[in-house]
């Protein structure tokens, strides 16, 4: 504990206050707290990581990855990934992914829905294990300012509703905040597409009730997960009013989101097996 | 601007206002002090002069007027407005016509507290924010009359708005930390809100750094590290109660209001969603935190011994203002020799001198002087 007078005196308030000067303010790290300021626990984290993280990586979904160099070490960046699926299987495997296969393993923040993070118990949990609320300025602290990765679903809820006759054909975007904040951050946004996860957990339109359910009761399929890492569409040499030209985001959305097709109906008609890639 | 001189703090008989002026006291260079409340003080000011502020006697910008101050530091919302006991309007600066800064002590409350919010709030949030509560209220209208204040009189005036996060230090304050100060602490099933927390001496010495210098706008005023209420918990070694809402939660409100504890449902709100505060634009500005939110809980709960510091509504059973400094031996004499056993293999060196000294000093207790020699001997051995 740090005594009243023996402590650095105050200084006198600087002059203008820039995004960089609050960067340099961050909180450190205090190494006997258990949870993060986000909420999240490391303790619980490694737990499930070491049990079934593990097991569903290797040996479940036997997971592939490719292009995991283009995760940056150090440095914030925006992951937009395709979401099928019903549950968070994609996120989980993505993150693991990283941690498994990355040099660095970097921390994987993961963009979910306000509501989500507000749910009793299940906001608790995902909170613990890494999800944050989609809020611009938690995008902002965390790509500026903690230079943390951030993992988003721009499909959202339309693309875990998708039917299996669907799989793979890219909802519309949602990504206009989550372009933003990487624009404003000035963070690289890596586009990823994770094969798999739409047959591991199917859903299905049930005819004349109209509402998608999932098939399994949450219990994954063993399909081989592929998950492949793009190259990194970077926003440094944007303007710095990019961030509010509607048009310029929208076009970045569309170059990001064509590219994940893409490599997703190239890495479809490559596999020759669902569940054995 | 020449450095402030005069200073006047309206609201000096709450805890907050108590350990601002002892800690303007010590600051060099003010020509005088004034302290302003309806209620006593409640402790012996040493150069703080006292001014009664009477039912429908003059206003405060009235006395400040008078007694050409040229800093007025408003602590009367702060700390979640509980040193505003009968809730009237507090803008009334206007007649100081000298004044040449304000220090407006707010609290996080004015930002409200909804699922929709960042994890970190930070000082340009819009205050229209829902689940304020009428506590909020009256900060949320102190910082529109400050802000009209300060349109009016243009260059003239610095206003600076301190948004306190709830304070852990200090008896009595807002409705979160006398949760807290409970036996039990009720938590609502299924969540585990992030709160701020800030540390009495640095929630004064933010104020008094704003109040020497030239900080004009808000400033969220809140320790480094955003705890879980779990952690908190766990920190002060309290259990929680889980209460299913919406029902549990009734019943607690009504349990809690007959304790004393004004219970809202802008505070159920808190306890099922929580928020965090940016406070990296107060330091920016120069200021230097001394503790962070855990240690802040760590400082408050061992300092406490069997003392409560953060007691549900009136006494405080210390002076207010700056808590025992480490090194200190006043809170031992309350120990019996049998859990000062449990407590002496965990001291340093110099903490087993010093009890000795203190020991010896006081007419010593035997028992307590066997231990302490016993201890001494073996970690010299």
């Amino acid at each position: 504990m740090r005594h009243g007078s023996a402590a650095a005196p105050d200084r006198p308030p600087a002059a203008g206050l820039d995004a960089e000067a609050l960067r340099e303010q961050l909180p450190g790290l205090e190494a006997d707290r258990d949870l993060s300021d986000w909420g999240r626990s490391r303790n619980l984290e490694e737990a499930i990581d070491r049990t079934l993280g593990e097991f569903l990586y290797r040996y479940w979904f036997r997971a592939s990855v490719e292009g995991i160099d283009n995760v940056p070490c150090r440095r914030g960046a925006l992951l937009v990934c395709n979401r099928a699926g019903a549950l968070a299987a994609d996120a989980a495997m993505v993150a693991k992914a990283i941690r498994a296969e990355h040099p660095c393993a970097p921390e994987l923040h993961v963009a979910v829905d306000a509501g989500l993070i507000a749910a009793p118990a299940i906001g608790v949990l995902a909170a613990r294990l890494g999800a944050i609320a989609s809020h611009p300025a938690n995008l902002q602290r965390l790509l500026f300012d903690e230079q943390a990765l951030v993992l988003a679903f721009p499909e959202g809820r339309r693309g875990a509703r998708k039917p299996l006759h669907e799989r793979y054909r890219l909802a519309p975007f949602d990504a206009l905040a989550f372009v933003r904040a990487a624009i404003r951050a000035h963070a690289p946004i890596v586009p990823l597409a994770v094969l798999g996860s739409e047959e591991a957990l199917p859903t299905i339109g049930l005819p004349g009730v109209g509402k998608r359910l999932a098939l399994t009761a949450g219990v994954p399929l063993p399909a081989r997960f592929q998950i492949r890492f793009l190259e990194p569409v970077g926003t440094d040499a944007l303007p710095a009013h990019a961030a509010h030209d509607a048009s310029l985001v929208s076009e970045l959305t569309d170059r990001v989101r064509a590219l994940i097709q893409d490599n997703l109906t190239e890495m479809r008609a490559r596999r020759r097996s669902i569940w054995l890639g | 601007m020449a450095g402030s001189r005069r200073i006047l703090i309206a609201g000096v008989s709450s805890a907050l206002g108590s350990a601002l002026a002892a800690a303007l006291e010590a600051e060099p260079g003010l020509e005088a002090i004034i302290g302003v409340d309806r209620g006593q003080p409640r402790q012996e000011l040493a150069r703080t002069e006292f001014v009664h502020l009477a039912e429908r006697g003059a206003l405060v910008g009235e006395i400040a007027q008078a007694a050409g101050i040229d800093t007025v530091v408003d602590v009367r919302q702060g700390a979640g407005g509980a040193g505003n006991r009968g809730r009237e309007p507090v803008e009334d600066w206007e007649p100081a016509r000298g004044l040449r800064k304000l220090v407006l002590a707010s609290s996080d409350l004015v930002y409200g507290v909804h699922p929709g919010q960042p994890a970190f709030i930070d000082e340009d949030q819009a205050l229209s924010g829902p689940g304020a509560g009428a506590a909020a209220d009256g900060a949320r209208a102190a910082e529109r009359a400050a802000a009209a204040l300060a349109q009016r009189r243009g260059g003239q005036l610095c206003v600076t708005v301190a948004r306190l996060a709830p304070i852990v230090g200090l008896p009595a304050g807002c409705a979160r930390t006398r949760l807290l100060a409970l036996p039990v602490i009720p938590a609502v099933l299924g969540s585990d809100p992030r709160w701020p927390l800030v540390h009495a001496d640095d929630a004064v010495g933010a104020l008094v750094h704003a109040a020497m210098n030239e900080l004009p706008g808000s400033y969220n005023v809140a320790a480094d590290g955003v705890l879980a209420l779990s952690e908190i918990a766990t920190l002060l070694g309290r259990p929680l109660a889980p209460l299913l809402f919406p029902w549990g939660t009734l019943a607690a409100v009504a349990a809690l209001r007959r304790l004393g504890l004004p219970v809202s449902r802008a505070l159920v709100a808190e306890l099922r969603f929580g928020h965090g505060l940016d406070n990296r634009r107060l330091k920016a500005a120069g200021f230097r935190y001394r503790y962070t939110a855990r240690e802040a809980l760590i400082a408050v709960r061992d300092g406490r011994r069997d003392r409560r510091a953060l007691t549900i509504g009136g006494e405080p059973d210390r002076r207010g203002g700056a808590p025992r400094r480490a090194g200190s031996a006043d809170g031992y004499d309350d120990l019996s020799p049998g859990e000062l056993a449990a407590v002496i293999p965990s001291l340093e060196q110099d903490g087993l001198k010093l009890l000795r000294d203190h020991e010896l000093s006081r007419g010593a207790r035997t028992a307590v002087l066997e231990l302490l020699e016993e201890e001494l001997a073996r970690r010299s051995s």
